[in-house]
Parts: C-alpha cells; structure tokens; sequence
C-alpha cells in the first residue's frame, strides 16, 4: 500500500494505493493520525485502492468520529465496486461521506 | 695353363647342369599343382634324388678321364678335378635353393657314389677328396639354409660366397688328402691347375642358378646400396674390410714365400754349380778327387767311361733334378756308366741337343761339339735320344729358366739375345737371376775329352719344383683365410642379426605399440644387458611421460569442469512463478563443455523474451564463444529502439566481426507478448520450436534465416504467432533430436513430437522432466555425445492446480504472505478481478481473527492450503490454537451492527459470510480446520 498526501483548495487529498487490509491498515493510520489533528477538510482518494477489509474499515471509522467531533469534513471518493461493496455490507455508507 | 677348348666346353656343360635341373624344378613348382600340393618331405626326397642323379653324371664326366696314374697332370686333372670340383655344386643347389633335407640327401648320396665308385678304379686319387667334399658341401647347405638363411632362399649374391667357399673347402680337403697319402706334389699340381677353373664353375653354377630363380619369381636383382640397415651395413663394411684383408695377407705371403723361394733356388742352384764346377776343375787338375780328366787323357789305354767316371759324383746333384750341360767333343760315343754299369746320362754325340730350341740358338757356339746330360726332374729316367717324345717330355717338365746370376757368369759371354730371352721369359724381372745360374764348361779336343778352363755349366731348376713350396704356401694361406672370412662373416652376421637386430625390431615393434597411443605396452628384451637396461629406460620414459600426461589430463579436466560451472553459472535457474505464464528450462551437459545455452527475461510487465541457442563446436572455445553471444544478444533484445529482427541482424553483425575462429551459433529468439498472446520471433538457422494449439504440438516450421556469425548484413525475418491462453512453447537443440541410441539411430522430430503430444504432466518442469527422461532411456549405455538443452513456456496455464500450501507464522505482517501467494495462484488461474478481491478480503479477515482471537502467539503455525477445482475455490486454514468455531461465529455475524471500534471484527466477519459460498469449521487432530469455499465463474 501507499499513502501520498497533497493539497488543494483548502483541502487535504490523501491517495491510497493497493490494498487496505490487516498488514497495511496501521500505516494509513499513522498518516492519518498526523493529518487529521490539523486538517478541515479531508480528502481520501479512493481510485487506486483495490479493496478494504474491516482493519481498513476501524482506520476510516476512527477519522471519521476525530473529523466529526473537530467539526472539520472527511470525503472518500472513486472508489470502486468492491470498496463499495463492503460499505454497502457493512453499513458504513451510512457514517461515510462517499462521493 | 694350357687348358683346350674341349675340356673348357665339358666344363661348362656340366656345370651348367644342376642350374638347368633346378630351373625346371622351380618352374614346376610354379606352374604344376600336382607337383606344388605334394607333401613337403615328399618334394625334398625327390628333389634330392634328382640332384643325385645329376651331380653323379657330372662325377662321371670327370671320371672319363680318370684312371690315369697319380703322375697325370695337365688338361685332363683340369677336367677331371673340374667336373667334379663342379659336381659339388649339387648338394649346394638342392640345398640352398630348395631346402636343407634336398641339401643333405644329395651330398650324402652323391658323395657315397663317389666313393664307390672309385672302387672300379683303383689309381683314382681323387676320389676320397670328391667324396669328403660332396658330403661336406651338402650339410654346409643344409645347416647354412637352416640357420643363417631362415630356412628360405637367399639372395643371389650370396651364391658368390657359397661357391669360393665349397671350393676352397674341397682344395683344402684334396691338400690334406694329398699330405696323409705323402703325394704333395701330385695333389699340388692338382690344385695349381684346377683351382680357379673348379671356383668359377661351382660359384657360376650356384650364381646362375639363383639368379635365374630371382628372374622367374621377378625379385630385385640389383643391390640396393640405399639398403642403411644395420645388417646391410655390417655386410657391406665386413665384405669390403675382409676382402682388402684377405688381398693384403695373399700378397705379403706371395712376396714373402717368392722371396724366400728366390733365396732358396738361388743357394741351390749355386751350390749346385760351384759343387759341379768344383768336381770338374778338380777333375781336370786333379787336386780334388781321384780323377784327372787331362791325365787320363794321355793315357789311351784307360777306357773313357773309367776316366770319367768322377762325372758319376756329378749325378747326385743331377738326381736332385738340376741339369748340367757341359761341353765335351763331339765323337765322344761311349755312354757314361756309373759304378752299377748303368748309365745314368743320355750321352749325346754330334752336335748340340737342346730340348728348348731358343737356348740352343742363345748357346755360345752351335758348331762345337757339345754333350748334354739331362735328367728328368727325378733323375730315374732316361730318355734314349732317338725317342720323339723327349722333346714334349721335356718342354712339360723342364722350364724355361727364369733368371740368370750375373755375377757369376761374364756378362761378355752372353749374347745379347740370351739377355732379351731372359727379360721376355719374366717380363721386366731382368733381375730375378736366383732360378738358374748358368755356367760354361768348354771342353774341347778331338778324340780325348779336354777340358778346358772356359766352360760354362748351366744348372736348371723346373719351374714348377722351384715354386712348389711358395705355391702350396700361398693358396693354403688364401683358402684359410678365406675359409676364415666366411666363418667370421657367417657368426658376426648371425650374432648382429640375432642379438641386435632382431632385438631392435622387437624393441621399435613395442615403441610402435606405444606410439600408436597404447601406452601401458611394456619393452621387455631382456637378451642381454644392453637391451635390459634401453627396456627399462623406454619404459620408465613412458610411465613419466604417462604420469605427466594425467597430470595434463587432471589439470585440463578440471579446468573444463570450471568452464562448465561457469557456463551453468550465466543460466538462469531460478525460474519464478508468473501469474501470466509458466517457464522452465533444462541445460544437462554431456562430458565435455558444450556451447548451448537457454535465456530468458523480461522486457517489461507484459513482455517475456525467451531464447535457446547452440554454438558450433566443444570445448573451451565453444563456451567462450557462448558467453560472449549471450551477452552481446541480450544486450541488443533488451534495447528498446530495436526490433527483434533488427536486434537479431546487430547481433550478427556484431559476431562476425572479430570471428577468427569461424565459429557460428544458430538460435531461436522469441518475445511473447504476455497479455495478446501475441509471440514474435526470430530463427537464426535453429532448431524449429514444437507450438502446441488447440491441444496438439506441432513444428513451427517457417523458412529459417542463416546462422549467427556466419555471414555479415544478413537480414533476419520477424514472424509471428497468437497463442491463446493455455497453449504452449517447446525450445530445444539437436541434443534432443539427435541424441544417438546403442544401435546408433537418431531420436528424431518425429519421437520428439509423439512424446509431447502424449505426455501428462502438469507444468512446464513436468514436460521437460518427460523428455529428459524418454531421451536418457533412448540413449542408454551410450554416453551422451551433445548438451541436451531444452525450454518450455505455458502461456496463461490453465486453472486446474494441484493443491498448494502455504506455511506462517502467527503473526498480522505474515497474513499478507498468504494473500500473495493466494493471489499469485488466482491471477495465473484467471480467476475475475472482483473474486480474487473478495477472496483476499475474506482471508484477511478470518486469518487476523486466527491471529488475533483464537491464537497464543508462541509455538504456532497456520497452514493454508488452496486449490482451484472446477470453478470452485476452496481454502483450508488450519491452526493449533484454542478450539474456536469460526463457521458459529460467521454465521452470527449479521449487518446492524452499531459501527464502532469493538464490532470491528465481527463486522469483518459479516465480510467473510457475505462474499463466500460455503464455510465448514472442525476441530480435527487438535486443530482448528475451517474450509472456505467460493465459485469464481
């Protein structure tokens, strides 16, 4: 997996390549862990991911409640049919802000 | 010598006899079977016989003029002693020229004939001689033709040898008989006369008849000067040093014995004149004996002969064979009578009687009365004066004198006639005068016999007395030497042949042997010392020379191993798995190195090159010459700005150039494109590559371009072809095709094809395994001759696997390990994108659970297995940790679940039962087994 983060109009695009899984989910934490505290508007770039598992699921579930409690926003965008599929699964589409 | 016409012609003719029966035998052995198939002891008794029978006739033809008396001498001893001088080449022929039994049974035969035969005749002198000879003469053949002729007949030149050899033993034994019978001078005159005339015969006789067999079997007649072997070099230098030898001793004897012989004539006749000169001038002034011839004359009473008969003390110096010729008158008639009343002398009355007609001319003086008393050289004999044959008797017994003692006879009284006689009679030898000293005895007076002072009284010696002891001395000394020559020629020659020669050809036949390559011959000639010690160097040399030799050979054998090692060392043999495509490749090497060489790599993700190549030629250079190929071809493939055909062409370019050695590689070239199936290529003179499509393998037999290095700015031709997932590629050398069986038959394209398209296997290793082996089994007991190198590729195998596993620890940074891996087996098994993401997903979520729920982090294992049956993925976990029912727990994962950090897990759960088929849980064997199965069509 690979993390790289730009900006953009005020924005924080975070793009996530490859897989978000159990060996790879604490890695996108520790980015995110350095982004969120300070960020407003957060952006993660789904279009390079292949898929999530519930490891990756707990990472975007913690960004989501530290976005949501600084009142800053959090997007995901492009994600793919298995990416969407899972949120669709497990309800997570429900807490997410997917574009 | 005296020798007639006639005796010469019978010579000859019987001589020339056993030359002609030998040429008749040998052509019927030539040209009539019959007779050539006939029993060797056979063909030998009849040959012997046969030249029985012909040496008899010859013995007869001397015997004709045989029963003579023992004092014949003259042209009859010549044919006499001729022919059967000439007889002895008989037992010679028959056994030199047609074996050694022949040799004996004819001198054995004929000698005993001989032998009897002379019982007819009882003065046949010469027969115990002729008998020993003709005996001796067979077994001489016979051993000679046994043992220094290998039993085969020799060459014409030795016929020489053999003949002055038969004859020299034949006069020896004729003198020797003569000694032990005490009849010296009869054998001697034997042998003055017939010595050379029996030599020329006997040798021409065994000459010709050798000679005429080497024409008829058409053998080299000519010596061959060029002949440098040691024996003909021994035979050359011995010839040449005993003849100069045999030349020098014969001519100091002859000076020695003609000097001492001169010296001893010279006393002689001397002595014999001083004593006759002495008795008549004491006679004459009687102040010596009793007899006064000029007293006696006064007294007329006294009857001559009484007066003269001191003249009778004369006659023992005539007995020893001198004449005295002494002037007396002319009517002096009385014959001289000793004290017996014998008279011992021809008184001759009237006139000068000479028995040589020149001295009668060169006397002083004709007119005066002269008498002369003459004896034969015995002094027993008289010849009445009216006999006609005294003159012959005469000339035959009595020579001319051949020298005259200057010092003792006036110059002044000699004729100048006399003088030149003299000098003619020995050609320049004026001065050899020992012979006979000439005296003068003037007598003169009318009826009384007056004597004067002036008288002359000759002494004559014959000749042949004269020479008899210098003679005898001479050719005795010749024959010994000759005889020696031959014995000393005969051992040195047989001793060089045996012990040197015969040993050297033994010594260079091992040699031959061991430059022939065979180096464990051994030289062992041990027949004397010499020979030991040249063996044992000969064979030390070569066992060094064998050790350094396997020492070369170790040194070079390992060094080929280096090259090899090096040379397996630049294939890649690691071979990896690929989602996309299946590879392996197989190089087995024969015993020495070889230049094949596979490769392959990849150009980028979706291009894979693959190549297999061959150098022409073994060894050091072949591998040389493959390193620097593989290097040059990879680096132009992997250049992007060529095409394979153009990068091919570089290539080629690039190998001639520099290319002394002339060597060439062909090769095959292939990119495959891994996501078309798109697979272009290159043939460089290769092999061409069995394809399999649809199923089949078949040659893809298209034009091939020439061989690398061959030949600059050739232009190679780029094909292509589209496989479909699942088809294949098979690359191989003649190796393969050419590997040779016991019964030397080819492998072949036809066996080679067969085997693949009936072969079950499951992976590219799995084929090239199958062929490897069918092409070992086909070259069994046969050392493989060429590198077997050999390359498959599957494209996109299909998806029917064995089962896999895969091993990890506990541990959440291994669980990525098993995804790969599973993932790895997906994507080769084309198994959708979507799938093998649930697939992963599910894994990832039941492994952390393995890890994190159910599992004590120490001594554990989980194993993983995988396998893709029939649209059906099925995973297998196994773990050995706490019995955990994963299948309860999935299936009580349901959605609705509060989204927090605690429901994490089970929610992944929830993943797990929404994307899989079927999950089965067991605790087996104290293991959690939990078995996932999902359809990926």
């Amino acid at each position: 997996m690979k993390v790289t983060q730009t900006k953009k109009d005020n924005a924080t695009i975070v793009m996530v390549e490859g897989r978000l899984e159990t060996g790879t989910a604490p890695e996108l934490e520790m980015e995110l862990n350095k982004i969120v505290p300070t960020c407003q508007n957060l952006v993660l770039d789904f279009s390079k991911l292949e898929y999530v598992s519930s490891a990756g699921l707990r990472v975007l579930l913690t960004a989501q409640k530290t976005m949501n409690a600084r009142g800053g926003s959090m997007k995901i965008t492009n994600i793919n049919e298995i990416v969407r599929e899972v949120f669709n699964i497990t309800g997570f589409t429900s807490i997410l802000t997917i574009e | 010598m005296g020798i007639g016409v006639g005796p010469i012609f019978v010579l000859i003719a019987t001589a020339l006899s056993p030359t002609a029966l030998a040429v008749v035998l040998h052509l019927l052995d030539k040209k009539l079977p019959t007779w050539n198939k006939l029993n060797y002891w056979l063909k030998q008794i009849i040959i012997g016989l046969a030249f029985t029978g012909v040496t008899i006739l010859m013995c007869c033809c001397g015997v004709e003029y045989s029963g003579l008396d023992s004092n014949v001498v003259g042209r009859e001893i010549v044919q006499i002693a001729g022919s059967f001088g000439a007889a002895s080449a008989g037992p010679m022929i028959a056994g030199i020229a047609f074996g050694w039994p022949a040799g004996l049974i004819t001198g054995a035969l004929s000698g005993l004939f001989r032998g009897l035969y002379s019982l007819r005749i009882a003065t046949d002198y010469l027969a115990i001689p002729e008998c020993i000879t003709l005996l001796i003469s067979g077994l001489v053949a016979a051993i000679l033709r046994r043992f220094l002729f290998s039993n085969k007949k020799p060459k014409w030149g030795y016929g020489l040898i053999l003949g002055i050899m038969t004859e020299t033993i034949h006069m020896i034994i004729f003198f020797v008989c003569g000694v032990l019978t005490r009849n010296v001078t009869f054998a001697y005159a034997v042998i003055r006369v017939c010595d050379i005339p029996c030599a020329i015969a006997v040798t021409g006789s065994i000459v010709l008849t050798l000679l005429i067999i080497s024409i008829i079997e058409k053998e080299r007649i000519g010596y061959n000067f060029h002949d440098h072997t040691i024996t003909a070099k021994v035979r050359r230098w011995m010839l040449g040093s005993f003849m100069m030898a045999i030349i020098g001793a014969s001519l100091l004897t002859y000076f020695a014995c003609s000097t001492q012989a001169s010296v001893e004539t010279h006393t002689t006749l001397v002595n014999a004149a001083r004593d006759l000169t002495y008795e008549l001038e004491t006679s004459v002034w009687g102040s010596v004996g009793g007899w006064d011839i000029a007293h006696k004359t006064d007294d007329p009473d006294e009857p001559p002969i009484n007066e003269l008969a001191p003249l009778a003390y004369t006659r023992r110096i005539l007995n020893d064979g001198y004449l005295a010729i002494i002037g007396i008158t002319s009517n002096y008639t009385d014959p001289i009578i000793d004290a017996d009343n014998q008279s011992p002398f021809n008184v001759i009355t009237g006139g000068i009687y000479s028995t040589c007609a020149e001295l009668t001319a060169y006397l002083p003086d004709p007119s005066e009365p002269y008498i002369f008393y003459f004896s034969d050289e015995k002094g027993e004999k008289n010849f009445p004066i009216n006999d006609p044959s005294i003159e012959e008797k005469f000339t035959d017994t009595i020579n001319i004198p051949l020298g005259l003692e200057t010092d003792q006879y006036d110059n002044h009284k000699m004729t100048p006639m006399f003088k030149t006689y003299l000098r003619d009679a020995e050609g320049d030898h004026q001065l050899y005068p020992m012979m006979v000293l000439i005296m003068r005895a003037r007598v003169t007076g009318d009826n009384d016999i007056t004597i004067t002072q002036e008288f002359d009284v000759i002494s004559v010696l014959p000749l042949l007395e004269a020479q008899t002891s210098m003679g005898l001395s001479l050719r005795i000394a010749i024959y010994i030497e000759l005889l020696i020559f031959i014995a000393i020629y005969t051992v040195i020659y047989t001793f060089i042949k045996n012990a040197v020669v015969s040993n050297i050809h033994r010594v260079n036949n091992s040699l031959q042997k061991i430059t022939g390559g065979n180096l464990g011959v051994k030289v062992n000639v041990r027949s004397s010392e010499e020979f030991a010690s040249l063996s044992d160097d000969i064979n030390t040399t070569v066992d060094t020379l064998k050790h350094y030799i396997d020492q070369a050979n170790r040194r070079i054998d390992d060094e080929l191993r280096f090259a090899k090692e090096i040379q397996h060392g630049a294939l890649t043999n690691v071979f990896p798995v690929k989602d996309n495509y299946d590879l392996h490749a197989l190089m087995s090497t024969a015993k020495e190195v070889g230049g094949d060489f596979y490769d392959f790599y990849p150009l980028d993700e979706n291009r894979l090159v693959i190549s297999i190549c061959d150098v022409s030629g073994k060894g050091i250079p072949a591998a040389m010459f493959m390193m620097r190929s593989k290097t040059i071809i990879k680096s132009y493939i992997t250049n992007q700005d060529y095409t394979l055909s153009e990068a091919i062409t570089r290539v080629n370019n690039e190998l001639c150039a520099n290319n002394e050695a002339m060597m060439f590689v062909t090769g095959w070239f292939g990119i495959l494109h891994l996501d078309t199936g798109v697979l272009e290529f290159c043939n460089a003179g290769h092999n061409p590559p069995l394809i399999k499509q649809n199923g089949m393998f078949n040659y893809l037999k298209m034009p091939a371009g020439l061989v690398l290095a061959g030949m600059e700015d050739i232009p190679y031709k780029l094909n292509s072809i589209t496989l479909k997932p699942g088809d294949e590629i098979f690359l191989y050398t003649d190796g393969v095709t050419e590997a040779t069986s016991k019964q030397v038959k080819l492998y072949g394209e036809d066996r080679l094809v067969n085997l693949l398209n009936n072969a079950q296997y499951h992976s590219a290793k799995g084929l090239l395994d199958i062929v490897k082996q069918d092409v070992d089994l086909f070259q069994a007991d046969v050392s493989q001759a060429d590198d077997i190198t050999m390359l498959a590729v599957r494209y996109k195998p299909s998806a029917t696997f064995a089962e896999q596993k895969v091993v990890i620890n506990p541990r959440l940074d291994e669980i990525k390990d098993v995804i790969n891996f599973v993932n790895k087996a997906l994507v080769m098994a084309h198994v959708e994108k979507k799938h093998i993401a649930q697939i992963d997903i599910g894994l990832d979520e039941i492994l952390s659970n393995v890890v994190l729920r159910t599992y004590h982090f120490e001594n554990g294992k989980v194993i993983v297995g995988f396998e893709i049956k029939s649209d059906v993925c099925t995973i297998t976990i196994e773990d050995n940790g706490k019995e955990t029912n994963f299948a309860e727990s999935i299936n009580q994962a349901h959605p609705g679940l509060a989204l927090t950090e605690e429901n994490i897990p089970t929610i992944g759960l929830l993943l797990v039962k929404k994307t899989m088929h079927s999950i089965h849980y067991q605790f087996k064997d104290n293991k959690n087994v939990l078995v996932v199965k999902k359809h990926i069509k």
